[in-house]
């Protein structure tokens, strides 16, 4: 059983609340799940710090100054009742902008990965247009609009920009840092992921099952994980780890009568519940 | 480096503004430089001719040159091309991976909203960038089977020098190794009564070099793609369409059969509300995927063999 994880993201693409939703379920054994907690001495303080943010209804705090985190959970596998010490090295989300932008990496996330590790791929639902062509803003622009020469108007009130990597589409970044993983300094190997689309109740009314959000909302990272099966033999979820907005009292009070693991919504590809550790018992499965 | 989306974002899980991943820094609270060592990765932008030549020694690739003059449309054409796959897949084929994206999205850049633009540009290529490639790698949706692009990428205004200086055309290493050949004709120009004759020539005189050079390829392909095509449509424009048919009937004569010359209409970039992007685009990049025969090697310019286990290799064709 490989019980050691990657967990990799954009900025605010979901990681730490899931962390803190994860830390919860398998320790307050309130809710069907496969993974458990099985006890133990250790450093709790920084999951007990996220995920007393994650039950209270709070924000989750900025750890800015603290850096990058090692999580390490131990775990029993409620079915096999095979016991192993889930890691998870944390890199802050500004790593891997830093990747993609500035072509620089961790050695240690090198050698993490050259041990096959099962990658946990985080995506915020929440997507932007940021790929969206003149030519198609334009085309949103109503026709009396038009009919006023939009040129002439875009151009009196917005500025030119030069373009930087910043720039690059999200879809195009995480692209960029899956192909980094099939080329040096990377090892070549087959890899499990699991990409966690974060947020999904904001996108649960397009009735869409994780896969086929993914080919609408990102397609190119779709192609690329279809076209490169022999490198990344993948899996999509849409995870739902706060289950409330925070500004929305009313709703809080309603869910915080609730048992806290019930917040917590994951779909997989045939069905769907509370068991966040199911992507992790997948990942695991792999023989490393 | 902070992705601006921290402000807006918020948490990731509930759209809140206040909860934002502990793992995210905010503008300008980047990780000191000496808390960490950082590894560098491989460039991402376009693919220099040594790195191309390092990686067609890793991997087999299409070679596809793109040859015209400036504002023709030639690196519009790739990144429409590219931009495809940003929305899906595009003629059957999935995006594969690309060791340029970087170089795809800079050139991307200016046709996008983002860019605060009004019209959609592209950026200019210089001629002091010299040759340059980008690379597509795209998958067969039926059986995954991959092929990977190197598409030329140089600056027009090398190619007005080829027209001046002919023989110049044998210095062109990516007509030697390409199996397309794309002469860009600029529909733009075509349209216009007072520039068509001159945008034929310019496509002609760069034919005609390529043809003295005897630089290309046995098995390339000869194509001629019409872009800005979109220009060309309508009854105003009957002439011209008839005038650059009359023009491609022109170049098979000269070609005379050494090459197989095709033809493609492109509408890369059309502006019209409710148009298609990439018009065209399609069947061209069928054409760069089309099985190649290989080679012969009486076809090729060996060497001097100067022993048997080198002449093994010329009796392996005769079995």
């Amino acid at each position: 059983m490989n019980t050691n994880f990657i967990i990799m993201g954009l900025p605010a693409s979901g990681k730490t609340t899931f962390l803190a939703a994860l830390w919860h379920l398998v320790e307050a054994n309130e809710a069907e799940c496969r993974l458990r907690f099985v006890g133990g001495s250790g450093d709790y303080t920084y999951l007990n710090m996220i995920t007393e943010a994650w039950r209270t209804f709070n924000p989750v705090p900025r750890t800015s100054q603290v850096g990058d985190k090692d999580v390490t959970i131990q775990l029993m596998d409620a079915e096999t009742q095979v016991c192993g010490q889930a890691f998870f090295p944390d890199l802050a989300g500004e790593t891997f902008d830093r990747q993609v932008e500035d072509r620089v990496c961790k050695p240690e996330f090198i050698d993490a990965l050259s041990q096959n590790r099962g990658i946990l791929f985080f995506i915020n639902a929440d997507v932007k247009e940021d790929a969206l062509s003149i030519n198609e803003f334009n085309s949103r622009i109503p026709a009396i609009v038009s009919d006023a020469d939009p040129f002439v108007e875009a151009e009196s009130s917005t500025e030119l920009r030069e373009w930087s990597p910043q720039d690059l589409p999200e879809q195009v970044k995480i692209v960029q840092l899956l192909s980094d993983l099939i080329r040096p300094p990377f090892e070549l190997l087959q890899r499990r992921i699991a990409v966690m689309i974060s947020a999904w109740d904001l996108v649960r009314d397009m009735q869409l099952t994780p896969s086929d959000w993914l080919a609408l909302h990102m397609p190119l990272v779709s192609q690329f994980l279809k076209a490169n099966s022999v490198y990344f033999e993948s899996r999509v979820y849409g995870v739902s780890a706060q289950g409330v907005r925070l500004e929305d009292d009313a709703a809080i009070n309603d869910i915080a009568k609730r048992v806290p693991s019930q917040r917590i919504q994951i779909v997989g590809q045939v069905r769907e519940g509370h068991d966040i550790t199911e992507p992790l018992v997948w990942l695991m499965s792999v023989k490393s | 480096m902070i992705d601006k989306m921290n402000d807006a974002d918020g948490d990731a899980l509930t759209g809140d503004d206040e909860d934002v991943d502990v793992f995210d820094l905010s503008d300008g609270e980047r990780i000191p430089e000496t808390t960490s060592r950082w590894s560098e990765l491989p460039a991402s932008s376009t693919l220099s001719v040594q790195a191309a030549d390092d990686f067609l020694c890793w991997r087999d690739a299409t070679v596809v040159a793109i040859i015209g003059e400036r504002n023709g449309g030639k690196t519009t054409l790739v990144t429409e091309l590219y931009s495809c796959f940003l929305r899906g897949t595009f003629a059957e084929v999935f995006f594969c991976h690309s060791l340029s994206l970087m170089g795809f999205e800079q050139k991307c850049f200016q046709s996008r909203a983002r860019s605060g633009g009004s019209r959609p540009e592209t950026p200019r290529t210089s001629a002091q960038d010299g040759l340059s490639f980008f690379h597509l790698a795209v998958a067969e949706t039926s059986d995954l089977s991959r092929r990977d692009l190197l598409i030329s990428e140089r600056a027009g205004e090398v190619y007005r020098e080829v027209r001046n200086h002919p023989e110049r055309a044998a210095e062109m290493i990516e007509l030697s190794k390409a199996s397309s050949v794309v002469f860009i004709i600029d529909g733009e120009r075509v349209a216009c009564p007072r520039k068509r004759t001159e945008a034929f020539a310019s496509v002609r005189h760069l034919i005609r070099a390529m043809l003295l050079s005897c630089n290309l390829s046995a098995q390339a392909q000869i194509q001629l793609v019409t872009t800005k095509y979109d220009l060309l449509e309508g009854d105003e424009q009957a002439d011209a369409r008839e005038a650059l048919m009359e023009f491609e009937r022109a170049i098979v004569t000269l070609v005379d059969g050494r090459y197989d010359v095709c033809r493609f209409d492109t509408a890369a970039r059309n502006p019209l509300p409710g148009a298609a992007p990439a018009r065209g685009l399609d069947a061209l990049l069928r054409s760069w995927l089309r099985p190649l025969t290989p080679l012969s090697f009486g076809d090729m310019t060996l060497p001097e063999l100067t022993n048997e286990f080198d002449r093994l290799m010329l009796s392996r064709e005769s079995l």
